[in-house]
C-alpha cells in the first residue's frame, strides 16, 4: 500500500487538462511533401484547445472533441505547361499599300513556371485517448498524458476549402502570365482536379497529425528530492524526503472515475 | 466510494509517511527537540537552541536542558501500547518520545559520582529520578566563562506518552497541519505528586516543542495536486487524509 | 483583367521573341549593324553584321520580298570578358551573319526564343535601328495582355495611340478553338511624320499590329507606361 495517496475526480482533470493545453502554446513545424502531382514546401503551425476529459479505468484519460487549429502556408511549382499546351501563334501576312505583303515569323508561346504561395487555416476536432505514463528523468518525478496512437484527423470541409483556396491562389500567381487569360479556368481546374481532395489529405494528414499524436500533457511533477519546508533561517535550513516510489492510475471509485497519483517516500 | 466523494481532490498520507515528514523535519533541524541554557548550549545552532538559565536570586541562574528523541505517531486506530492512563480515539494521535532533562548541579563536589552524561550515556547508579542534594548551601559561582561545560550535569530521560488531535494552522503563507496535545503520561514515576509536576512540565514542553511541528499541506500530497482542504486534515483509520477544491 | 506595362513588354528599343524589327533596304550598299541588349543601341561598339543590298535583277517589276533573320542570345565564357557577377557573358547573334537582298526588299529581325533578353538592332547608318525607326520599317508587336494600351514615341516626338486588346473570355473549347483561329489576323497602324493612322486600333488577346513606319523622325512604339510622363494603361476586358 503507497503511502501517499493523491486523487483528483474527472472536474479536477478537466480543470488540469484546460491549464495544461493552454500551456502547451502553439507548435509549429516546416518541411517539403507532395501535394498530388506538387512538390511542396510547407510552415505549418497547430494550437490545441478545449476536449472534455473522460477518466477511464485503469490507464486512460479519453479527450473528446480536442480541437486543433491549424495553418499552412504552402508554396508550389506550378510549370503552367503541364496543364495547358503552348500557344502556336501561326504567321501574320499583312499588306502594307504601297510596299507588300509583310509577315511575321509564327511564334510559339511557352508558358512559364510559376510559385504559387497559398495560406490557408482552419480547425478540426478529434478524440483521442492518453496513456498515463511514468518517468524520472534529470530527479524528477513525471506524470503525464500521452496521446496514444495515431488518430485519424478529420479534414472534412477543409478540403473543399483549401482547394478553393489553392485555387484562387493559382489564379492569383498566374495572373501576370502573357495570354493565360483565356486558358484561367481551365488552368485552375486542371490543377485543383490533379491535387483533388486525396492530395491535400495526403499533404494535411502526415503534416498536421503530429500537432495531435504524440503529444505529452503534463499532469503532474514531483522532484524525487522534494522540499518539505523551504529554507527559512540560518538555522533552519530546507527539509526534503526522498520520493522512493511514484505511481499512477485511473481508478473506478464509483460513482467516481479518479485520477491518483501514488507514493513512497523515505526521510 | 469514490475518494474525492463530494470533493474534487483527495489526499491520504499513510502513517509511516507522517513519520517519515516528521523526521525529515526533525533530522534536519534538531534544533527544534534541543533546548538548553548556555552551559548545555553554548549558542543557538541548526542542532540546539539556547535558551536562557532560570534565575534564582543568589546565582547566576540555573543551568538545564531539555532534549526530545524524534517523536514517533500511532495514528488512530490504534497500533502502538499506550500507558492505561491514555487512551486514543477516533481522530487522535499519540506520540512517544524519550526525554532527556539535566540541570548543571554546580555545588556538587569534583570527587562525587558524575550524574548522568547529557550527551545520552547513562551512568551506572543513576535512575531516571535524578538526585537530590540537601544541604547544599554553598555560594553557586559565576560561570559564564564557561558556557557549554556544564561542570556538574546531572540527567534523567523519561519515557513520555501523549495523545492529541491535528489542528489546521499556517506555515511560510502555506496551509499547514499542527499536531495539539491533549494528554501527557509519564511512566513510572513516585510519588504521583511528583509524576503531576513532571507531567505538567513535560505537557508544557511539548506543546512548545509542537507548536514549532507544522507540516505544508503541500508535503502531504508532495505538491502532486493543488489542494485547498475544505475537509480535515483529518485523521482517518492510520492515516492523515484532506479532500478540498482543485 | 488588368494588364500592365511590365507583362505587356510593348517597347521597339526591346525586342523580345513576340516582336519583330523590320527594315526595307531601298537603296543597294552595304549596311552594317550591331544586336545590343535593350538599352545599348548607339554605344559606338563594332557593327560586324551586314545587310548587303544589291541591285535589283533586271528591269521588271516583282514583289517586296522579306528576309527574316533569327537572333539568339549565345552565352560565352571567354577570356576574362566578363565579370559573371555583374553582367551576362555572352551576346546576340543572327542566323546568318551576312544576308544579301535586293533593293526594295525588307529584312526582319525576331527572336524565336522566349529567353532571349531584350534587344536592339542597332545600325551603323542611322536609318538603320529598332530604337530609332525612320523610314521604310516598321515593328511588330503580339498583344498578350488584354486592357487600353497607349503608346508614345520614346524619343518625343508627339507620337502617340492606342491600342485596346479584347479578351476572348473563350467559355467552352469553341470559342477557345475560335479565338486561336483569329491569332492568324493582325492590324496595320500606318505612321507618317509621327502620326498614327488609326491613331486606336482594337484587335483581340494574341493579335498583332503592325506599325509601320512610312517616315519620320526616328519614332519609338513603346508603352506610355514605360516613358516618364507617360500615360498609365487602364485595364478593360
Amino acid at each position: 500500500m503507497s503511502e501517499i495517496i493523491a486523487a483528483i475526480d474527472e472536474a479536477a482533470a478537466q480543470q488540469l487538462f484546460d491549464t495544461e493545453v493552454a500551456g502547451l502554446g502553439p507548435q509549429s513545424t516546416s518541411g517539403s511533401s507532395s501535394l498530388g502531382p506538387f512538390s511542396v514546401s510547407y510552415a505549418v503551425s497547430g494550437t490545441l484547445s478545449n476536449g472534455t476529459v473522460d477518466l477511464i479505468a485503469p490507464a486512460t484519460i479519453e479527450i473528446a472533441d480536442l480541437r486543433l487549429d491549424w495553418h499552412v502556408d504552402l508554396t508550389f511549382q506550378l510549370d503552367i505547361g503541364d496543364f495547358i499546351p503552348d500557344i502556336h501563334i501561326p504567321q501574320v501576312c499583312i499588306h502594307i499599300p504601297c510596299v507588300g505583303t509583310v509577315c511575321t515569323p509564327s511564334i510559339d508561346i511557352v508558358w512559364p513556371t510559376v510559385t504559387v504561395p497559398v495560406s490557408f487555416g482552419d480547425y478540426l476536432l478529434t478524440t483521442v485517448d492518453l496513456g498515463v505514463a511514468l518517468s524520472l528523468v534529470a530527479g524528477v518525478w513525471k506524470v503525464e498524458g500521452i496521446v496514444q496512437g495515431v488518430p485519424s484527423l478529420q479534414f472534412g470541409a477543409s478540403t473543399a476549402a483549401l482547394l478553393a483556396a489553392i485555387g484562387l491562389a493559382v489564379s492569383a500567381a498566374v495572373a501576370w502570365v502573357p495570354l493565360i487569360g483565356p486558358f484561367l479556368a481551365v488552368l485552375v481546374g486542371a490543377v485543383v482536379a490533379a491535387i483533388g481532395v486525396a492530395g491535400l489529405t495526403g499533404l494535411l494528414g502526415p503534416i498536421i497529425t503530429p500537432f495531435v499524436s504524440g503529444t505529452r500533457f503534463p499532469i503532474t511533477e514531483i522532484p524525487a528530492l522534494f522540499e518539505v519546508l523551504p529554507a527559512s533561517g540560518p538555522f533552519d535550513p530546507a527539509v526534503f524526503v526522498t520520493v522512493d516510489s511514484l505511481g499512477a492510475e485511473v481508478q473506478n471509485n464509483p460513482p467516481e472515475d479518479e485520477l491518483v497519483v501514488l507514493a513512497d517516500i523515505h526521510p | 466510494m469514490s475518494l474525492t466523494e463530494t470533493s474534487e481532490v483527495f489526499v491520504a498520507v499513510e502513517e509511516s509517511a507522517l513519520n517519515d515528514l516528521i523526521t525529515a523535519v526533525c533530522g534536519t533541524r534538531p534544533h527544534l527537540l534541543n533546548y538548553g541554557s548556555p552551559a548545555f548550549v553554548p549558542g543557538s545552532s541548526v542542532s540546539a537552541t539556547q535558551m536562557a538559565p532560570i534565575p534564582f536570586p543568589g546565582s547566576p541562574g540555573l543551568q538545564w536542558s531539555v532534549r526530545l528523541t524524534t517523536p514517533v505517531l500511532d495514528l488512530f486506530k490504534q497500533d502502538q501500547t499506550l500507558p492505561p492512563e491514555l487512551s486514543l480515539g477516533a481522530g487522535q494521535f499519540s506520540l512517544s518520545t524519550k526525554v532527556r532533562l539535566c540541570v548543571d548541579c554546580a555545588s556538587r563536589g569534583r570527587n562525587e559520582p558524575p550524574g548522568e552524561d547529557p550527551k545520552g550515556h547513562d551512568h551506572q547508579g543513576h535512575d531516571h529520578q535524578g538526585h537530590d542534594h540537601p544541604g547544599e548551601d554553598q555560594q553557586w559561582p559565576d560561570d559564564r566563562d564557561d558556557w557549554g561545560k556544564a561542570r556538574n550535569p546531572m540527567c534523567c530521560t523519561l519515557d513520555v506518552f501523549a495523545v492529541g488531535h491535528l489542528v489546521s494552522t499556517w506555515a511560510g503563507g502555506q496551509r499547514a497541519v499542527g499536531f495539539a496535545l491533549d494528554a501527557v503520561e509519564i511512566v513510572d514515576i513516585e510519588p504521583n505528586a511528583l509524576e503531576s509536576v513532571i507531567e505538567c512540565l513535560l505537557t508544557m514542553v511539548l506543546r512548545s516543542v509542537l507548536a514549532t511541528l507544522s507540516l505544508p499541506v503541500t508535503a502531504l500530497e508532495l505538491g502532486a495536486f493543488t489542494l485547498t482542504p475544505t475537509v480535515g486534515p483529518l485523521i482517518d483509520v492510520n492515516r492523515v487524509l484532506a479532500r478540498g477544491d482543485f | 483583367m488588368r494588364s500592365t506595362a511590365m507583362t505587356e513588354n510593348l517597347d521597339s528599343r526591346a525586342l523580345r521573341n513576340t516582336d519583330c524589327y523590320g527594315q526595307r533596304f531601298m537603296k543597294p550598299g552595304t549596311y552594317a549593324y550591331a544586336l545590343a541588349p535593350a538599352g545599348a543601341a548607339g554605344a559606338g561598339g563594332e557593327f560586324p553584321y551586314v545587310v548587303e543590298v544589291v541591285e535589283r535583277a533586271g528591269k521588271r517589276e516583282r514583289d517586296m520580298q522579306q528576309t527574316i533573320v533569327r537572333v539568339r542570345f549565345v552565352k560565352e565564357r571567354h577570356g576574362e570578358c566578363c565579370d559573371e557577377r555583374y553582367a551576362d557573358p555572352g551576346r546576340f547573334v543572327p542566323d546568318q551573319e551576312r544576308v544579301t537582298v535586293e533593293a526594295g526588299d525588307m529584312v526582319l529581325w525576331n527572336s524565336p526564343d522566349a529567353a532571349t533578353r531584350p534587344f536592339v538592332v542597332d545600325g551603323q547608318k542611322e536609318f538603320l535601328g529598332s530604337s530609332a525607326l525612320t523610314n521604310e520599317c516598321g515593328y511588330t508587336h503580339v498583344f498578350r495582355t488584354p486592357g487600353e494600351h497607349e503608346y508614345v514615341d520614346a524619343n518625343g516626338s508627339g507620337l502617340r495611340g492606342i491600342v485596346r486588346v479584347a479578351d476572348p473570355a473563350p467559355r467552352n473549347a469553341e470559342e477557345l478553338r475560335a479565338w486561336q483561329a483569329r491569332l492568324g489576323e493582325g492590324a496595320l497602324v500606318m505612321i507618317n511624320d509621327a502620326r498614327p493612322e488609326p491613331a486606336e486600333v482594337e484587335v483581340v488577346l494574341g493579335q498583332t499590329v503592325f506599325f509601320a513606319v512610312v517616315n519620320g523622325p526616328g519614332v519609338t512604339i513603346t508603352d506610355a507606361a514605360l516613358v516618364a510622363g507617360g500615360a498609365t494603361v487602364t485595364g478593360a476586358a
